[in-house]
């Protein structure tokens, strides 16, 4: 076993190891003031060399300004020396040779040699250090600054929601002191009524972090309550734990007045429009109540007036005056327009009110276009004939009923528009996919500026003056074409005639009724 | 000669309706109201019957299901002639086993043809 070597640091060379490597100043100082020793990082830190600072008074690596008041204290220390260890808070600064100043951290130490009191400080440049601080005390100040400017009330919680700042925008808005919002206290200056849902809504939020906006009135510095709306965020590290939240407020009150000023208008105006509504719907009850008591009453004094006018004829004594013929035959014609009319507007009462339901079945579509030739025969001019032509099967499953109906309309007006020696022409294909079917006349036309008008109720056009009519019929045959799901188009030339083309789609044998 | 029996409120049109078929050779019983409709009936079995539907006292569905209801008069035909243009109650009437509808105002030809159409039926059996 051997006796450990001491190490060569506890001995005189160990100490002149740290002393010269030491990365602080180390300064001896004697009782006078004047610097004894100084190790080579005091060289580097300051820019003397040892030999220039040996002799000198300590006060040489001071500010100038502060030389005087350091002499003063140094001679206060030598009278009651203590060891005193860095960074006590002491704002302490040194001065280079170049007269650079910078600041520092001072230990002091002391001991006695040969009685004589010595003092040995550590000089550590903390220029780094203080600049660091400098740099994010600027930053704060500048968040600070930029949250107490903002136009906005922004307000910050700890994680357990509790307030722990609000900008200046708030404090200016309630006119109270940070201190009093802080943790609940900004809870104060909510409206009571608004106070329990307020507090429920942010309890929510805050127990699952989630975002939240409130809208609540919040009493201003003058004492009166405004409407804001109270936006939340949570905020996390960088690590992702919850820190709280940053939330900001908006006055909205003027904005929520305007919004409950319309709401309100809106209100009253819906109110208002249901009142008409409700209005215009019993007039239209009023109405339908009018036509259909109006036909089925006119239709007594029509049916005697038929009737009285047939047994005229029946006994004949009209017979040798031809002039009494044509009379009789005009009161027949007369009254059945009066049965068509009434018709027709008993008809579009019942589409208007959607009363008016499909009827298909099965007949032979050739057979019903001679029924509509015969129907019309009484009508048709002098020198008017009617040209039937047709392709495909004849046997089709349409609502017979509404066909008749339209092609009827359609062969008369053809023979009403137009004049003596013409001809009309009907046509009908039947092809798997549809039915299409028209009807051709060469008389007087449909003047073109008026053609979109054509379906439209009472619409009568201009050059069929002194034709009688409603008005109504192609409003109903459009009706009718439409609730068979078909389509309707017409060409027209003024003077030259019109074609109305109809296109009536396929019904599968499944939905009809057999008559 | 057959005979109809027409019921009608309206004087102008039963009195009509009953010159126009005496003129095409059928013999006439007419009545104002159901009620006494279905007491001629009783009265005398009529060939065929022509009845409007709203009348006072008894409408025309009543007395159809009246007579329907009835053996010794279930199968005399039976034909509405009615100003109602409401097709809910034409096809109720159809339903209720009404043999014919004429809508009024009628013409004369449609009726008489209707009338033969029936009588004629009637011959056959």
């Amino acid at each position: 076993m051997t006796v450990q070597k001491p190490t060569a640091l506890e001995g005189e060379a160990g100490f002149r190891v740290l002393f010269n490597c030491a990365t602080v100043s180390i300064i001896v100082v004697n009782e006078r003031g004047c610097i004894e020793l100084a190790n080579p990082y005091t060289e580097e830190s300051f820019g003397y060399s040892v030999e220039e600072l040996t002799g000198e008074p300590v006060e040489i690596l001071i500010p100038e300004e502060l030389r005087e008041k350091h002499s003063l204290i140094r001679e206060e220390y030598f009278k009651d020396p203590e060891d005193r260890p860095m960074g006590l808070g002491m704002e302490l600064y040194a001065r280079r040779k170049n007269g650079e100043v910078f600041p520092v951290e001072v230990g002091l130490g002391h001991y006695e040699l040969d009685n004589e009191k010595l003092a040995v400080a550590f000089i550590t440049d903390i220029s780094e250090q203080v600049q660091a601080r400098k740099i994010l005390a600027d930053r704060e100040q500048w968040l600070r600054s930029m949250a107490d400017n903002a136009p906005v009330m922004i307000w910050v919680t700890d994680s357990n929601g509790k307030w722990t700042y609000f900008n200046k925008t708030w404090l200016q808005f309630t006119g109270r002191l940070l201190e009093d919002g802080l943790g609940t206290g900004w809870t104060e200056n909510v409206h009571p009524n608004d106070l329990p849902r307020t507090v429920t809504n942010y309890n929510n939020a805050l127990e699952n972090h989630q975002s939240f906006s409130i809208e609540y009135r919040l009493r201003r510095h003058d004492g009166k309550y405004r409407w804001i709306r109270d936006t939340g965020n949570p905020a996390y590290t960088p690590e992702g734990e919850f820190t709280g939240y940053v939330g900001c407020c908006h006055d909205i009150h003027d904005q929520r007045l305007t919004q409950e000023k319309l709401e309100d208008l809106v209100w009253h105006r819906t109110k208002r429009l249901h009142k008409v509504l409700s209005r215009e719907k019993e007039m239209n009850a009023l109405k339908s109540r009018f036509v259909s008591m109006a036909s089925h009453e006119l239709r007594t004094p029509l049916s005697i007036a038929l009737s009285s006018l047939m047994l005229v004829e029946q006994y004949g004594t009209w017979e040798k005056d031809e002039r009494v013929g044509k009379h009789l035959q005009r009161i027949r014609t007369s009254i059945n327009s009066i049965s068509t009319i009434l018709g027709d507007f008993l008809s579009l009462d019942k589409l208007e009110q959607g009363k008016v339901v499909l009827e298909l079945e099965m007949f032979d579509l050739l057979k019903f276009m001679y029924e509509v030739i015969e129907d019309v025969k009484a009508l048709k001019k002098k020198g008017q004939h009617i040209y039937l032509s047709h392709k495909g099967d004849r046997t089709v499953i349409l609502d017979r009923k509404k066909l008749h109906y339209i092609m009827k309309n359609l062969v008369s007006n053809a023979i009403k528009y137009s004049p003596e020696y013409t001809d009309i022409e009907l046509n009908f294909e039947n092809n798997e996919k549809s039915i299409s079917m028209m009807v051709r006349d060469h008389g007087i036309g449909i003047p073109e500026d008026e053609q979109q008008y054509m379906f439209n109720k009472f619409f009568r056009a201009k050059n069929t003056e002194g034709i009688s009519g409603t008005g109504l019929g192609m409003t109903i045959v459009n009706q009718y074409v439409e609730l068979m799901k078909g389509t309707i188009h017409f060409t027209s030339k003024e003077g030259e005639g019109t074609t109305f083309t109809m296109e009536m789609p396929q019904h599968n044998h499944e939905n009809h009724t057999h008559h | 000669m057959k005979t109809i029996l027409i019921i009608e409120d309206n004087y102008d049109i039963r009195d009509n309706t009953a010159e126009i078929l005496e003129l095409a050779d059928y013999e006439i019983m007419v009545a104002e109201d159901g009620v006494q409709g279905l007491y001629k009936i009783k009265e005398r079995r009529p060939d065929l019957v022509l009845c409007d539907i709203l009348m006072p006292k008894m409408n025309g569905f009543e007395v159809l299901r009246q007579l329907k209801n009835n053996p010794s008069t279930v199968d005399i035909p039976f034909i509405y002639v009615a100003a109602s243009v409401e097709k809910d109650e034409v096809l109720m009437a159809m339903d209720m086993g009404a043999d014919g509808y004429i809508g009024k105002p009628f013409e004369v030809e449609d009726l008489i043809e209707k009338v033969r159409e029936k009588m004629a039926l009637l011959n056959r059996e």
